[in-house]
């Protein structure tokens, strides 16, 4: 009696258990196979689980022998025919082979494979590849349905969740999800209505290896590729025979052809003589009776393969208008998709230039009037006596002493703006998934920081001037009345920068943090060797440790300043005082400036590549490069004038006055000469 | 009258059901065991993968759907399962999420079509309408794309959601 084990230890163990009752002659135990196909495996599937929990084993097979001889029947495992129908001998062997050398320990999931792939089809047309699926692991109780069956439980969903909810829940997930199964009637449904469509799936179940499909692979081209490939091979000249694990040759195609040509003539031929549409009622009998059988039979072969060519024609026609349908269809969809995208890019892209149109047109103009009349006003104010400090007279510093800094508001307004535009800008790379996105919100805190904390100061400064404090509100070491209103401001600095300390913490600490991250993008950039990428990052690093350090510096001063919160007692004390206010104030406005010299500087350099043709844009980016570190370098000039300015500015107010409407100027003359030069 | 031929299931926990022979024949692994025996004897048959409470619902079924054959579910469905399935049917999966997947279990290993069918569609009817993440909850699945890659499969099939 032969044996056919399926696989498992466990039925290898029962085939020895087998051989030993033949020897003593007893009785004959057959190993049962299923000739319903997907009980088989399942079958099998199952006392695999069995044997590994230990629950099922040996002991069943033997109580059903001792019950057998002692004259009740019990059945063991059942058996079929579907096994020995579907499975070839090369593959048997294989696996009887496998089986044999215990060594081996490929057994079980490949037989289930076999079975999965040979035997279940007739009933649920599974094909679950035994290699992929055992990758996968479900941590649940859930995971005791195998994976057949999952695909049974697939197969009532609607291809929507299929797509969009199946496919994403664990890879196991997706690959079953895209098992042919699921998708041959919607194809075959909605696709292919023919009847002679089954042809082009039937291919698959005869075939050894199915196309596998790339789980990186766009589904819409999986399902193209897929479906359509074995007969319609849309790339013919394509010889990438790797894209897919089992390869589907040239005579695979025509053998279908052929299938689906035969199966329409044959039915053509049969709907023919069933109406006896032969040459003989065609032509009558008299004109037939002069020509031969032979020939009869020749000529009318030629007549039915004249008629059939149209119907295949028109069935193949059938076949492409529906798989361009579907294809249109499908790319409607994608443009629609990418529409929207588009649009996004758009409108970011609008965004981003409108920045620099707004800086270009309106921020460059306002700065300049706004830093100019400041400086002129502040040369008014300190040589003209009206304006000067007088000890004598408290109501002498009144607020026009504070009034240039009233002129720093329009830079700061659209400053504003700016940030607007980056809170936009943010928005829309978090919308496009952009990686910028968190470097846009770190912009956008260091903006909201920088505005909001000179915003304040300026605020705060103005408002001490020009609405001192009344006496009541002063504190008992209150030096003399003509003192009261340095004191109160004084105190409102020193307040603010108190008040000031975690915002510029915070703001030390974001630069830092970014700094750190510009450096580390250096390092990568350093190993991957990129040259450009080395170069802008040597450039960022460089601005962003400068800058960090002068704002580590100007807290540093700000917090000296308040060494000054002795009361004055007299001129000389006041006059410290005053000294190291100005002086911390000064280091905050040389804080904007640089600031300011690195948004100017971007910006020159944004200039320099947003109308240039991409052809030109790296020697436009070297220009953008040079023109940023040039503004950089004056505006640094101009910070070692503001600090000096704090200690006697009498002298270098004048000289500043016209730097800059200067700077303004040279900005559009760079521009127009570079918009020039590229046209 | 002959007397109805009867056959006796032994579950996994030894708990035995004797059943009409006419009934049992919906199982595809009873009918090839039974194919295989004497007729005239009361065959004992063991059913060692299947505890005696999905057992005890699978006969319930097929006691029922003996008389009654099922319908069959239209694929995919349509609506809830509850629109396209007999009132019997509702009332037999009225059933804890366990004892269904051992009822899936059951149908499975004694090869029953439509119970098979009626279950898996109940679970699909489960699944039906659910994000990826309350699937993920409900099967207590792991979920093991990277963020790139659920990121890049949302992004591939959003035209289908937009569709």
């Amino acid at each position: 009696m032969s044996l056919r084990s399926l696989g498992n230890d466990d039925q290898h163990h029962h085939a020895e258990e087998e051989e030993q009752l033949n020897d003593d002659g007893t009785t004959n135990l057959i190993v049962h196979r299923s000739n319903t196909r997907h009980h088989s495996s399942n079958h099998n599937n199952n006392r695999s689980i069995a044997n590994n929990n230990g629950e099922f084993s040996l002991g069943n097979v033997f109580n059903g022998l001792i019950e057998l001889i002692s004259g009740k029947r019990m059945m063991t495992s059942p058996r079929g025919n579907a096994f020995d129908e579907q499975l070839s001998s090369d593959e048997m062997d294989e696996l009887l082979e496998t089986n044999d050398d215990e060594a081996t320990q490929v057994s079980s999931s490949r037989a289930i494979g076999v079975f999965n792939h040979h035997v279940l089809y007739s009933i649920y047309g599974f094909n679950v590849n035994p290699d992929r699926t055992s990758e996968y692991s479900v941590p649940s109780q859930w995971e005791q349905i195998p994976r057949d069956v999952l695909l049974i439980v697939f197969s009532f969903l609607p291809y929507e969740s299929l797509i969009m909810s199946i496919s994403q829940v664990s890879k196991e997930w997706l690959f079953l999800s895209q098992q042919n199964i699921l998708w041959e009637k919607f194809f075959l449904k909605q696709l292919f209505p023919s009847k002679h469509s089954k042809f082009i799936f039937s291919s698959f179940q005869g075939s050894k290896y199915l196309p596998e499909i790339d789980k990186k692979e766009n589904l819409l081209e999986s399902l193209q590729s897929r479906f359509y490939i074995p007969l319609f091979d849309p790339n013919p000249n394509n010889n990438d025979s790797t894209r897919f694990e089992g390869e589907v040759e040239d005579e695979k195609r025509k053998e279908i052809k052929i299938r689906i040509e035969g199966e329409i003539e044959e039915e053509l031929e049969d709907k023919f003589k069933q109406n006896h549409y032969n040459l003989r009622n065609i032509l009558g009998d008299k004109a037939v009776s002069s020509i031969g059988t032979s020939e009869i039979n020749r000529y009318e072969r030629e007549f039915y393969t004249l008629l059939h060519a149209p119907y295949i024609c028109s069935f193949y026609k059938l076949c492409f208008q529906k798989l361009n349908n579907f294809v249109s269809t499908a790319t409607k969809q994608l443009e629609t998709h990418n529409k929207g995208r588009e649009k996004l890019e758009n409108m970011y892209e609008m965004c981003h230039n409108t920045q620099y149109y707004f800086t270009f047109f309106l921020g460059v103009p306002i700065s300049t009037a706004s830093a100019t009349l400041c400086l002129i006003l502040q040369l008014i104010k300190m040589n003209f006596d009206m304006f000067s400090v007088s000890m004598d007279d408290p109501n002498a510093i009144d607020g026009y002493w504070i009034l240039p800094f009233a002129f720093l508001y329009p830079p700061l307004f659209c400053g504003i703006i700016v940030l607007f535009q980056q809170f936009t800008k943010a928005y829309l790379r978090f919308k496009l998934k952009s990686r910028q996105t968190v470097q846009g919100v770190l912009v956008i805190l260091i903006g909201l920081i920088f505005i909001f904390g000179l915003t304040g100061f300026f605020f705060m400064v103005n408002l001490s001037c020009i609405f001192p404090l009344s006496a009541k509100y002063l504190m008992d070491d209150t030096p003399g009345i003509e003192n009261i209103k340095f004191y109160a401001f004084k105190r409102i600095v020193n307040n603010y920068s108190f008040i000031m300390s975690p915002f510029l913490i915070a703001f030390i600490l974001i630069t830092v943090v970014s700094w750190i991250s510009q450096t580390i993008t250096l390092t990568a950039a350093l190993g991957g060797n990129r040259r450009q990428l080395i170069i802008r990052n040597i450039i960022n690093t460089a601005l962003h440790l400068f800058f960090c350090l002068l704002i580590g510096g100007a807290f540093v001063l700000l917090h000296y300043s308040q060494k000054a919160d002795a009361s004055p007692d007299d001129e000389d004390g006041l006059a410290a005082t005053i000294s190291y206010i100005v002086i911390g104030m000064h280091v905050l406005i040389a804080i904007m400036h640089v600031a300011t010299c690195l948004m100017f500087g971007f910006i020159l350099k944004r200039f320099c590549t947003m109308f240039t043709p991409p052809a030109k844009r790296p020697k436009m980016k070297k220009l953008g490069i040079a023109l940023m570190i040039n503004v950089v370098f004056l505006f640094i000039c101009s910070l070692g004038l503001e600090v000096m300015m704090g200690v006697n500015y009498r002298l270098f107010t004048l000289p500043l006055i016209p730097t800059p409407t200067i700077l303004c100027i040279g900005f559009y003359i760079v521009s127009a000469m570079y918009k020039l030069w590229i046209s | 009258m002959s007397e109805t031929k009867q056959v006796e299931l032994t579950s996994k926990d030894k708990v035995s059901f004797k059943v009409d022979r006419d009934v049992i024949l919906m199982s595809g692994l009873v009918k090839d065991m039974l194919e295989e025996g004497d007729e005239d004897e009361t065959p004992i048959i063991p059913i060692p993968n299947v505890d005696s409470k999905p057992l005890q619902k699978v006969i319930e079924y097929c006691q029922y759907h003996h008389k009654e054959p099922a319908q069959e579910i239209e694929k995919p469905l349509k609506g809830k399962i509850e629109d396209v399935i007999c009132d019997w049917d509702k009332k037999f999966l009225e059933i804890d999420q366990s004892l269904l997947i051992e009822l899936i279990m059951a149908a499975n290993y004694l090869n029953i079509k439509d119970l098979l069918d009626l279950t898996c569609a109940k679970v699909a009817s489960m699944i039906k309408g659910k994000s990826p993440e309350q699937i993920r909850e409900m099967f207590g699945i792991e979920n093991d794309f990277t963020p790139e890659e659920e990121a890049k499969i949302r992004e591939e099939n959003k035209w289908c959601e937009e569709a």
